[in-house]
């Protein structure tokens, strides 16, 4: 029933499987729009989650070993079918992504937007290159390898906390969804204090997914060119148009995005072996010159710091951002083809429906199946249509804020480095 | 007058050099007289004159003591004219002049040398720009320009035709504006001539811009593409470099080879600096002895100045070498971050476009355009960085190959010395046999072949 596909897990939580009772259910839902301020969001991605005390998650700790990436999931909850108020749990990345696909084939929330699953941590370049510069460059001098180092570390402590941010978002807005944070599963992984082992897909399960997607394409594809099947609702038409060529631009975005924030980052480094030349001429000549070269020298380690750290608030606000509405279009999407599948049911139903009254067969399964189909697909249309303006607006404010965010931060690097240029000028100007 | 002031042997540059300086100083006129005596001493001192450049007693820069020469009292003119006379031969560049005993010019000379300051080439050059600008209130004035290649002709047989123009005050021209017509190898034409009158010498010869045959061919074929234009911006500015380099240089802008490429409209082509000529070749031939030769000979520096002044000159090489290296991949990566930039702005525009809530899309929009002006600058940046920042050093690098072959010929000049040196006492000793074995032709052939020897030591 939770169709967790063939993976196991050791589910035995509270030892009842939770039931979502009516009372239960209207009760909450009800105390979540009651609070419906905007909570302190540590990460600014989705700004607009609707804050709500009763369930409060977050990434408290985590802890980088050779290959994983341990998580400590802390939650304060008044939630009574949690058994303490607070607690907290040690996740690994695989067990998000199951949480994930746990959702993903649950039929009950077909018609939600399922909000998109954390990116794997990936430390393989900056390891990659902490292991070069191990390995020793006898033509890089002592301060140079110290701070290729420095530069290192702090590289790798800026994608570590970055793969938190995402793992973290992830929860808060399942926490955050009136009928996603109910879910069994979710309190599961919340609670359950030993290892819920989860093994990541192999090959066989990840050449499963990948053929999952093809057949789906090609359905969608059947779907939409069915002649019969034509929208009813106008509103469905225009977002599916829309969230089509969004999507596709989007994803352009983000990679042209990368690519900018990437030959940044290297003009900023090459700022480095300028500074460290300047610095050796400098040694060699006298007097005017001499202070000259080392006034050059240090205008460009200034210049190179500032320029990192223009890329990274460029990586953070523009880069991260574009990155995560993909993410969440993409889910967008396929809430809109899983509505559409269901109107294909129904229309298939319909037409088998007319198909038994003719023939004056089977015609009671056949209406009992149509009826399913309709309440099926009017359920999920009218949960899309919520979700959709609440993927739009919050897109917008999200949008909103890091753009500000964005252009704020460069001016103020900009009137930095333009002072830092200025007084350099001054300087190298004034010494007859 | 001014035709018989020169003395046999000089260019036509030199009458006009008088000119310049008469025009300031009429008080000389009475002295001029005087000059025409000097200028056929100046002939056994000629060789021994030029002695004091080589010599290695002083420092390098001996010739900024000509300059001062100049601003100075008409009288040390002869000096310059004796001194200057060597240069203007065209002086096969073979026939070496080992400083042996420095003559009286020198004593005259030498306590300028000592009173000038052992400066760097580097700003060499500029102080004696302003020693020239002090002279008489004669105004070094000469503009040189390098502007609109032209493809000549098609093919492999096609060319880019530079336009030279000269803006000068000097009256040693003979029109004040002018302009020509010069092709890359007229231009290594003029170079390899100067190097050849004035290496040797120990004059530092600004270098040419090097050959390029990949940038080249691309231009020939006719690609229009952007590398091409670049390599063709490129050249034109090293090459407006170079000349203004060279005519900054006084002595060398007093060279007729110098001013006939600056001023006729016709040229015989350079051949000679064709890769695949034969002299092209021969000078193949003769980098790889030199650089034999450099390993071979272990000359005993006895001038500490020099052997400072080498050790500076390795360090400045390899350190200019480096940043340079470091400025060129500082361009390479900016501009690859403009192209990125300028990819995203139009990414950006169409997401603007699809995106339909009006304000989001509008602000989009804005942010394409300002990814746009963005992508403009960095441009510009990554220009600018290129031409003032890593074109000059690439200039001075070559400089200091230059400077580095000045040091290298001196030390060429010392060993054919030396070998002259042992040459000779083997003749006086083969005298002193023949001396004692009483034979009377044997010893005039011996005194003969002594006579040379000395000759060519000294």
């Amino acid at each position: 029933m939770w169709g967790l596909g063939t993976r196991t897990t050791d589910l035995t939580a509270n030892g009842v499987p939770h039931h979502k009772s009516g009372i239960q259910s209207k009760g909450e839902a009800a105390r979540a729009r009651r609070g419906n301020h905007a909570r302190l969001q540590p990460s600014s991605i989705s700004a607009d989650l609707p804050g709500d005390s009763s369930l409060w998650v977050e990434i408290s700790d985590a802890v980088s070993e050779r290959d994983k990436v341990k998580f400590t999931v802390q939650t304060k909850s008044c939630l009574p079918h949690f058994a303490q108020t607070e607690f907290s749990v040690v996740r690994q990345h695989e067990e998000f992504i199951w949480l994930h696909d746990a959702f993903v084939e649950n039929e009950e929330y077909a018609g939600l937007i399922i909000p998109p699953a954390p990116p794997r941590p990936d430390f393989e370049a900056s390891r990659e290159k902490l292991q070069k510069l191990g390995e020793g460059d006898s033509c890089v001098t002592r301060e140079e390898f110290a701070k290729m180092k420095q530069e290192l570390e702090a590289e790798y402590l800026a994608i570590f906390k970055k793969t938190v941010a995402m793992h973290e978002v992830f929860l808060q807005r399942l926490a955050a969804h009136p009928t996603l944070r109910q879910d069994h599963n979710f309190s599961v992984f919340l609670e359950y204090g030993q290892d819920l082992r989860v093994r990541g897909k192999n090959r066989k399960e990840l050449l499963g997914g990948f053929l999952r997607n093809i057949v789906k394409s090609a359905d969608e594809a059947l779907i939409t060119g069915m002649s019969g099947l034509k929208e009813v609702d106008d509103f469905f038409e225009h977002e599916r148009t829309f969230l089509l060529e969004y999507h596709i631009r989007i994803q352009d975005a983000c990679l042209q995005a990368d690519r900018v924030i990437h030959s940044h980052k290297s003009l900023a480094e090459g700022f480095n072996p300028i500074s460290a030349a300047l610095n050796s001429l400098g040694t060699q000549e006298v007097n005017q010159l001499k202070t000259s070269f080392f006034k050059l020298a240090e205008l460009f380690e200034r210049l190179r710091k500032l320029e990192s750290r223009v890329v990274s608030d460029e990586d953070l606000k523009l880069s991260d951002l574009l990155r995560y509405y993909m993410r969440d279009s993409q889910a967008a999407k396929d809430l809109l083809y899983r509505r559409l599948r269901a109107l294909a049911d129904y229309e298939n139903a319909n037409k088998a429906l007319d198909k038994a009254r003719t023939r004056n067969r089977e015609v009671r399964t056949a209406e009992s199946h149509q009826q399913l189909c309709c309440q099926r697909f009017e359920r999920l249309s009218d949960s899309a249509k919520q979700e959709l303006m609440d993927f739009k607006s919050r897109r917008i404010s999200s949008f909103r804020k890091n753009l500000i965010e964005l252009a704020e931060l460069e001016l103020k690097h900009a009137k930095a480095s333009t002072l830092l240029l200025r007084n350099t000028l001054v300087i190298l100007k004034g010494e007859p | 007058m001014a035709a018989e002031r020169e003395p046999p042997p000089l260019g036509d540059g030199k009458p006009t050099d008088f000119e310049e300086l008469e025009e300031g100083e009429d008080l000389f006129t009475s002295t001029v007289s005087t000059l025409e005596s000097s200028p056929s001493s100046p002939e056994p001192a000629s060789l021994l004159a030029e002695d004091v450049s080589t010599n290695s007693n002083g420092p390098k820069p001996a010739e900024v003591v000509l300059d001062d020469d100049r601003e100075d009292l008409f009288a040390e003119a002869t000096e310059e004219v004796s001194l200057d006379s060597p240069e203007r031969e065209p002086i096969p560049s073979s026939e070496p002049s080992p400083a042996v005993t420095p003559v009286t010019p020198t004593t005259l000379i030498a306590p300028r040398i000592e009173s000038k300051s052992m400066s760097a080439p580097v700003i060499f050059d500029r102080s004696r720009e302003e020693i020239e600008e002090e002279a008489n209130g004669d105004v070094f004035d000469i503009e040189i320009g390098v502007s609109d290649p032209e493809k000549v002709g098609d093919g492999m047989n096609a060319y880019m035709a530079y336009r030279v123009t000269t803006k000068t005050s000097l009256s040693m021209f003979s029109k004040s504006e002018f302009s020509v017509k010069r092709r890359f190898s007229d231009f290594l034409g003029l170079h390899s001539k100067l190097a050849s009158k004035y290496l040797h010498v120990g004059y530092i010869v600004p270098p040419a811009p090097e050959k390029s045959i990949v940038g080249m061919t691309k231009v020939k074929v006719g690609k229009e593409d952007s590398s091409s234009t670049e390599f063709v911006e490129k050249r034109r500015a090293a090459l407006e470099r170079y000349l203004q380099r060279t005519v900054k240089h006084p002595t060398l802008l007093q060279d007729p080879d110098l001013r006939q490429f600056l001023e006729s409209s016709e040229l015989p082509r350079a051949v000679n600096t064709q890769a695949l000529s034969g002299a092209g070749i021969l000078r193949m031939v003769n980098k790889a002895a030199d650089a034999v030769n450099k390993m071979t000979i272990k000359m005993n520096e006895s001038d500490a100045w020099f052997e400072e002044k080498q050790q500076q000159f390795e360090n400045l090489d390899q350190q200019l070498r480096k940043l340079h290296a470091s400025v060129e991949a500082l361009v390479c990566h900016r501009k690859e971050l403009s192209a990125n930039t300028a990819a995203f702005a139009k990414s950006a525009a169409m997401l603007g476009n699809s995106e339909d809530h009006t304000a989001l899309s509008r602000a989009l929009s804005q942010l394409a355009e300002v990814e746009e002006k963005i992508d403009q600058l960095h441009q510009e940046q990554a220009f600018a960085d290129f031409y003032m920042f890593s074109e000059l050093l690439s200039d001075y690098i070559r400089l200091i190959a230059a400077v580095k072959g000045v040091f290298d010929h001196r030390m060429k000049c010392w060993q054919k010395w030396e070998d002259a040196q042992i040459t000779l006492l083997k003749k006086r000793e083969t005298e002193a046999k023949m001396m004692v074995a009483n034979k009377p032709d044997k010893i005039q052939q011996a005194k003969n072949e002594i006579r040379e020897e000395i000759e060519e030591v000294g």
